[in-house]
């Protein structure tokens, strides 16, 4: 019965080690392969990639973005010493390869995702006009992950030198001149506070002193007040004479200037009626005016061919013109203005019609 | 007795005759106002006329070159559209309606009508001198140039296409054929001043000044009224050192000019400094006479 037990205890643990050992194996195959990822490929060159995966997710702002694609390393000679350098490969999902434009100044970086190993891209976005076209490489250098070795490292250091600091302190606050000095410094001090504490007492009397002043200002105000009650008589004497100074001022501009006031007001409302007058008389002649014009117009415009004339031809003041006279009624043509001759003929209208 | 009586009625039949005066037409006196540029009076009476004597190709026509003339291009259209429904094949219309449009930078429409006219209008230069002009205007010289030969060897007369096919020319800077043909157009029409002007201006951008003097003074003696004419003759007169008759013109132009030029002064005040210096010259001149060389002595005669 205990043999039966022991060997049913032992397929269990064998059948528990293989389902662990089952699943880790899925895991690593799963974080090793992922299903492929159509997008936009980039590569970066690092000098240390820090254990970076095949299938690591590239996150951009946080935000998972795509996948590393490829890890190649390659040997370079570097001031004459032979180095490693890897290029990572990554590929941004289609869904995100038009909104992510990665300008020339990115950097990448390896960032550990958990203390059980694995590990994300991270592209921290620069702030450069120019961006890097799909296919090409990061112009700068992708930035190595901060191991757990040397995390522990820098903290021990930083422990370390807290301790000397610490260490220093004791040394100083050891040493018995120091403390003297300081005990010397606080006597001092404590004797100044004492001055002062005395000074504030002398200050006493002087600051009694304030009292009175304000007292003898309210006396001051008292009397004001008695004066002014005494004088009353006088002030009331002195304000009525005032009084009656602006009445007659009022009086004089109530009368002769009152009048002058309306005399230019009639003046001004006699001008005013005249301009309607005015105004009446040329809207009602306007018409009347226009043609005025007009006739003086035409009359120059007459005297001044008539002039160009005579001057062409003397003999028309002797023998005339064998030309006929306009018709009676017949207005002379008046041209239109702003017609420019050259603008016309440049137009190419071709001419009116002679003939209905 | 008869023969007194044959005689005296002689007299009073041509008496008769010589006074009944030829009174115009309301259209013969709108065409009148329309050469005038007196655009408003020549509406009046062409509507007039349509009110009595009822519309026509020819009067829908003429309203349409006063409207056109005025710039008012949606009336010119209306009466343009108006007369092409007497007669959708008239090529003259069909022009001027198109010049229009191009006016209005309807440009597709102008080109449809321009060539619906080159297409009716077979004997005439003018459909082609029309598109030539469009072609003119969008650049295309090369193309311009060949319509514009074309249209004068279709019709080697039209005063109109050798009129266009200069400012062709001008427009080249090809100075000397430009005023060739403007000479050709004034010499088929010699009652445009605007063809005269056009020579002239060209003889002077040669610098040949007396053709250009010569040109000026015919186009002045058509136009008389335009002051331009006497300013650009005084700038050749100028040039040809004709102080006195150069001023003459100046003056003419500011008698035709309703306002004062200032541009017109200082070529005024230019042209009597040169007067001034030019008669300082002669007094000088007729100070200090050149001094006659010596006869040369001869050897003993």
């Amino acid at each position: 019965m205990r043999a039966r037990s022991r060997k049913s205890d032992l397929i269990t643990g064998v059948f528990g080690a293989a389902v662990i050992a089952a699943v880790a194996f899925i895991v690593l195959f799963l974080q090793a392969w992922g299903p492929p990822v159509r997008g936009v490929r980039y590569s970066i060159m690092f000098k240390d990639v820090g254990g970076l995966g095949g299938n690591s997710p590239v996150l951009i702002a946080g935000q998972k973005v795509g996948k590393v694609d490829s890890i190649n390393a390659r040997p370079v000679v570097e001031g004459g010493r032979r180095t490693v350098e890897v290029e990572v490969g990554i590929v941004i999902d289609e869904n995100f390869a038009s909104i992510i434009e990665i300008p020339t100044d990115s950097q990448a970086q390896v960032q550990m995702s958990s203390f059980f190993g694995g590990s994300n891209l991270i592209v921290r976005l620069g702030k450069d006009r120019t961006m890097v076209k799909p296919g090409e490489r990061l112009p700068v250098e992708g930035k190595p992950p901060v191991g757990l070795n040397e995390l522990v490292e820098s903290a021990y250091a930083t422990i370390e030198k807290l301790r000397g600091g610490l260490d220093n302190l004791a040394t100083v606050l050891n040493d018995k001149s120091l403390t003297d000095s300081i005990r010397a410094s606080l006597l001092a001090l404590q004797s100044t506070l004492e001055q002062f504490d005395k000074g504030m007492k002398e200050m006493g009397p002087a600051l009694e002193k304030v009292g009175p002043t304000i007292t003898s200002a309210n006396a001051l105000l008292l009397e004001m007040r008695t004066l002014i009650k005494t004088n009353n008589d006088n002030i009331t004497g002195a304000l009525s004479h005032f009084n009656s100074a602006t009445r007659n001022a009022d009086a004089l501009l109530g009368g002769d200037v009152k009048f002058l006031v309306a005399d230019l007001r009639s003046i001004a409302d006699n001008m005013d009626k005249l301009v309607a007058n005015m105004n009446d008389l040329v809207l009602d002649n306007q018409g009347n005016i226009a043609v005025s014009m007009q006739n003086i117009r035409e009359s120059t415009e007459s005297i001044r061919t008539f002039s160009k004339r005579i001057e062409a031809n003397p003999s028309l003041l002797i023998w005339g013109s064998s030309e006929p006279a306009p018709a009676a009624g017949e207005a002379a043509p008046r041209k239109t203005r702003n017609v420019d001759e050259w603008s016309l003929r440049q137009s190419g209208r071709l001419p009116r019609r002679e003939q209905d | 007795m008869n023969k007194v009586a044959l005689i005296l009625g002689f007299l009073v039949a041509a008496l008769a005759g010589g006074c009944a005066s030829y009174s115009p037409t309301k259209f013969e006196k709108a065409v009148k106002y329309l050469d005038e540029r007196d655009y408003t009076r020549a509406i009046e009476l062409f509507k007039e006329w349509r009110e009595a004597r009822g519309e026509t190709l020819t009067i829908c026509y003429n309203l349409g070159v006063c409207y056109q003339d005025l710039a008012q291009y949606d009336e010119a259209v209306v009466w343009y559209e108006r007369a092409l429904k007497y007669n959708p094949r008239d090529a003259r219309t069909l022009v001027n309606l198109a010049m229009v449009h191009i006016a209005q930078g309807r440009d597709v429409s102008a080109l449809s009508l321009l060539e619906r006219a080159v297409t009716y209008e077979t004997d005439r230069a003018y459909p082609l001198v029309a598109l030539a002009l469009f072609y003119q205007r969008q650049g295309q010289m090369a193309k311009a140039g060949e319509l514009y030969k074309k249209a004068t060897e279709r019709e080697s007369k039209s005063a109109y296409a050798w009129f266009h096919m200069a400012t062709w020319h001008e427009r080249d800077q090809r100075f000397g054929d430009a005023a060739q043909a403007y000479e050709k157009a004034a010499e088929l029409d010699d009652t445009d001043p605007v063809a005269f002007e056009g020579a002239a201006r060209c003889f002077a951008r040669l610098r040949n000044y007396s053709a250009a003097s010569r040109n000026y003074d015919f186009a002045i003696s058509l136009a008389p009224e335009r002051p331009s004419l006497y300013i650009e003759a005084a700038d050749v007169m100028i040039e040809q050192k004709r102080l006195e008759r150069a001023a003459q013109y100046l003056w003419i132009a500011r008698g035709l000019l309703p306002h004062e030029d200032t541009q017109l002064s200082d070529r005024l005040v230019k042209v009597y400094q040169l007067l001034a210096e030019q008669e300082q010259a002669a007094a000088d001149a007729r100070a200090n006479p050149p001094t006659v060389p010596p006869k040369p002595s001869g050897a003993g005669g």
